[in-house]
C-alpha cells in the first residue's frame, strides 16, 4: 500500500470498551484514603491510651 | 451464677496493646496485592471499561460493612441485653464503627462508578437510598454512644438500636428484586452460578478474602482499644 493510499483511508472506528480508567483510579484512591484515615485514627487512639496508662 | 461485678472485672482486664499489629499489616498487604492483581492482571469489562474494577472494592466492602458488621453488631447487642457482659457491648460498638467505615467506602465507590456508568453520582433509587439509610442508622448508633454518659444506659440503648438496624439489611438486599432501579442485580450473591468470567471471579474471591482480613483486623484492633479505654476509665474512677 502506497503512502497516499494510507493517508486517504477513512479513520478507523473506535472499538473496545470506553476509557474509564480515570474513574477506576479515583475509586481506588478514595477507598484507600478512607481506610488509611481510619487506620491512622486507630493508631492515634492507641497511642493516646498508651500515653495515659 | 456469675454476678455482674464479677463479669465486669473479668471483662475489663485489658491485655497490653501490641507495638505492631501483624494481622493489620498482613491485611493491608493483602488488600494492596488485590489492587495490583485487579488493576494490572484482570481484564476490564467489555462494556464498562476499567471502572468495572471498582467492583473488587465496592462489593466486598458491601458484604462486610452491611451483612457481616450489622450481623455481629445485632447479635452481640442482643446477647448483651441477655447476658450483660461488657465484652459483647464492646464487640458490638466495634462492629458498628468498622462497618460504618466499610459502608462509607461502598457509598463513595458506588457514586464514582455511578458517575461513570449512569452519568450521575447519585440517584434516589431503592438500593442506593436504603444503603444511605443504613449508613445514617450506623452514624446514629455511634453518635448515640457518644451522647450518653451512663455506661449501662448507653450499652442497653445502643444494643436495641443495633438489633433494629439489622432489620434493614435483608430489605436492602431485596431492593434490586422488589423495585425497578438503576442498580444492577447481584452477579455473585444470587441463586445459580456466578455471572462472571473465571479470571474476574478469582480476583473477586481474592478481594473478598483480603477485605475480610482487613475487616477482622480492624475489628480486633478496635475491640482491644475499647477494652484498654474501659480499663483506664475504671482505674480513674477507682
Amino acid at each position: 500500500m502506497s503512502m497516499q493510499d494510507a493517508t486517504t483511508q477513512p479513520p478507523a472506528e473506535r472499538t473496545g470498551p470506553p476509557d474509564t480508567s480515570y474513574y477506576m483510579k479515583l475509586g481506588y484512591i478514595v477507598a484507600g484514603v478512607i481506610f488509611a484515615a481510619y487506620i491512622l485514627l486507630m493508631l492515634r487512639r492507641i497511642a493516646s491510651v498508651r500515653r495515659g496508662s | 451464677m456469675t454476678s455482674v461485678s464479677a463479669v465486669e472485672s473479668r471483662s475489663t482486664t485489658a491485655r497490653p496493646l501490641p507495638a505492631v499489629d501483624w494481622l493489620l499489616v498482613l491485611a493491608v498487604l493483602a488488600v494492596g496485592a488485590m489492587a495490583v492483581r485487579a488493576i494490572l492482571y484482570t481484564p476490564a469489562d467489555a462494556a464498562l471499561g476499567a471502572v468495572q474494577r471498582i467492583l473488587y472494592i465496592h462489593v466486598p466492602s458491601a458484604i462486610l460493612g452491611m451483612y457481616v458488621a450489622c450481623t455481629i453488631m445485632a447479635a452481640c447487642g442482643g446477647l448483651f441485653l441477655w447476658l450483660k457482659d461488657d465484652r459483647l457491648d464492646r464487640i458490638s460498638e466495634s462492629a458498628a464503627e468498622v462497618g460504618f467505615v466499610f459502608l462509607t467506602v461502598v457509598l463513595a465507590t458506588g457514586a464514582i462508578w455511578g458517575k461513570s456508568s449512569w452519568g450521575t453520582a447519585w440517584a434516589w433509587e431503592p438500593r442506593l437510598t436504603s444503603a444511605l439509610f443504613l449508613w445514617f442508622v450506623l452514624l446514629s448508633y455511634l453518635v448515640l454512644r457518644d451522647a450518653i454518659e451512663n455506661r449501662d444506659t448507653r450499652a442497653r440503648l445502643s444494643a436495641v438500636l443495633g438489633v433494629l438496624a439489622l432489620l434493614l439489611v435483608p430489605f436492602i438486599h431485596m431492593t434490586v428484586y422488589l423495585f425497578r432501579g438503576l442498580h444492577p442485580d447481584p452477579v455473585v450473591l444470587q441463586p445459580g452460578k456466578p455471572k462472571m468470567p473465571p479470571e474476574m471471579l478469582i480476583t473477586w474471591l481474592f478481594a473478598v478474602g483480603a477485605f475480610a482480613l482487613l475487616f477482622f483486623a480492624l475489628l480486633r484492633l478496635r475491640y482491644r482499644w475499647a477494652t484498654a479505654r474501659d480499663a483506664r476509665l475504671m482505674l480513674e474512677q477507682a
